[in-house]
């Protein structure tokens, strides 16, 4: 047994470990990924009729109520299922993607991350995200537990949720503290995305959308917090990886 | 009490092979050069080094291809995260003990009474 001073083996240990978590750290990747993937989704998300509504509701003498289409997965008045689709391919695709980003970065760095648990994180809580979605028949109907979503499906905006709490999962298998406060705040972003109507502020900052595109606005806000999220992310390690040298 | 270099484990208390397992606690698998670039050893000393680790049954190697490519892929093992973990403690707390202030020793009391 060689003698050796325990705080310099235990600094020696620390580094090591230290170097191979920012070796091993990939998250900056589906950060940019899933951002792009946002903002691509904004076509799906235009209103195909004059009036924005897919269907008109009487609830009584005088009262009407435009009715946001099926799903939960796309725009008020627009075609819910090209917007459901494209959520479907384009999640399970940036998830399988983000996957093989990790493989590839295995093999070219010699250090393996874990991120299946976060993939499969991903597709279950979109699953969910589908199956706990009401209906249209289910939203207009007398039983409290159709209308538990309420207001949070009402934008159709809920994957942003699904991408939101997979996040978690995923800074929890790369133990980073700057990925769960990220987590954290996209998780807000995501939350006012989905429950408010954010043209009323970029409305009055002088940047008026079309009538019949209210919703991206909604998906730029998450999206870009994304894309500049995963680019500083990425600026990180290039600079930590130049420090290095 | 037991004093803390008691629960020292010989194969683990040494720079290199502490090394090894402080690497690879983080991950699930690393590669040979990752670890020879990280720990700064060449590539004979890593390889006895890992030697010790497999006979303890710390450290599995597997040795393959990725396309034409020969690389060496190696895990911790339960007993080895478990060794890894219980030899920081260790050093934690005899760190902890250097650190204390040492008791006044015995019969420098004041006894003029």
């Amino acid at each position: 047994m060689e003698a050796e001073e325990p705080a310099q083996l235990l600094a020696a240990a620390t580094r090591a470990a230290k170097r191979t978590r920012e070796a091993r750290r990939g998250f900056w990747f589906p950060l940019v990924l899933f951002g792009i993937i946002v903002i691509g989704a904004a076509p799906w998300y235009r209103a195909t009729t004059a009036t924005g509504c897919a269907q008109v509701v009487q609830v009584g003498p005088l009262v009407e109520i435009c009715h946001a289409h099926d799903p939960g997965f796309g725009v008020p008045g627009g075609d819910s299922g090209d917007a459901t689709l494209y959520w479907l391919i384009a999640v399970v695709l940036g998830y399988a993607v983000t996957v093989a980003f990790y493989q590839w970065r295995r093999f070219r760095t010699g250090v393996a991350g874990r991120v299946l648990p976060y993939a499969l994180a991903g597709v279950v809580l979109f699953a969910l995200a589908v199956l706990a979605t009401p209906t249209a028949t289910q939203r207009w109907s007398l039983d409290p537990l159709a209308h538990l979503p309420g207001d949070l499906v009402l934008r159709g905006l809920t994957p942003l949720l699904v991408i939101a709490l997979a996040l978690f999962v995923l800074a929890r298998l790369e133990r980073s503290l700057p990925l769960t406060a990220f987590a954290a705040l996209f998780l807000v972003v995501a939350l006012v995305s989905n429950l408010y109507d954010v043209e009323n502020q970029t409305a009055s900052l002088g940047w008026t959308t079309p009538q019949d595109s209210t919703m991206v606005p909604n998906l730029w806000l998450s999206g870009f917090t994304l894309l500049l999220g995963g680019i500083g992310f990425g600026l990180a390690v290039v600079a930590r990886s130049r420090g290095r040298r | 009490m037991t004093h803390p270099t008691n629960g020292l484990n010989d194969t683990v208390h040494q720079r290199a092979r502490l090394g090894i397992l402080a690497v690879l606690h983080e991950t699930p698998t690393a590669e040979f050069s990752f670890l020879r670039d990280a720990l700064d050893l060449t590539a004979g000393n890593l390889s006895r080094h890992l030697q010790v680790l497999e006979e303890a049954a710390l450290v599995t190697i597997d040795k393959g291809y990725e396309g034409r490519r020969a690389r060496t892929w190696v895990r911790i093992t339960k007993s080895g995260r478990t060794a890894f973990e219980k030899e920081i403690r260790k050093l934690k707390e005899l760190i902890r003990r250097v650190e204390q202030p040492a008791p006044p020793p015995e019969g420098t009391g004041d006894d003029t009474g």
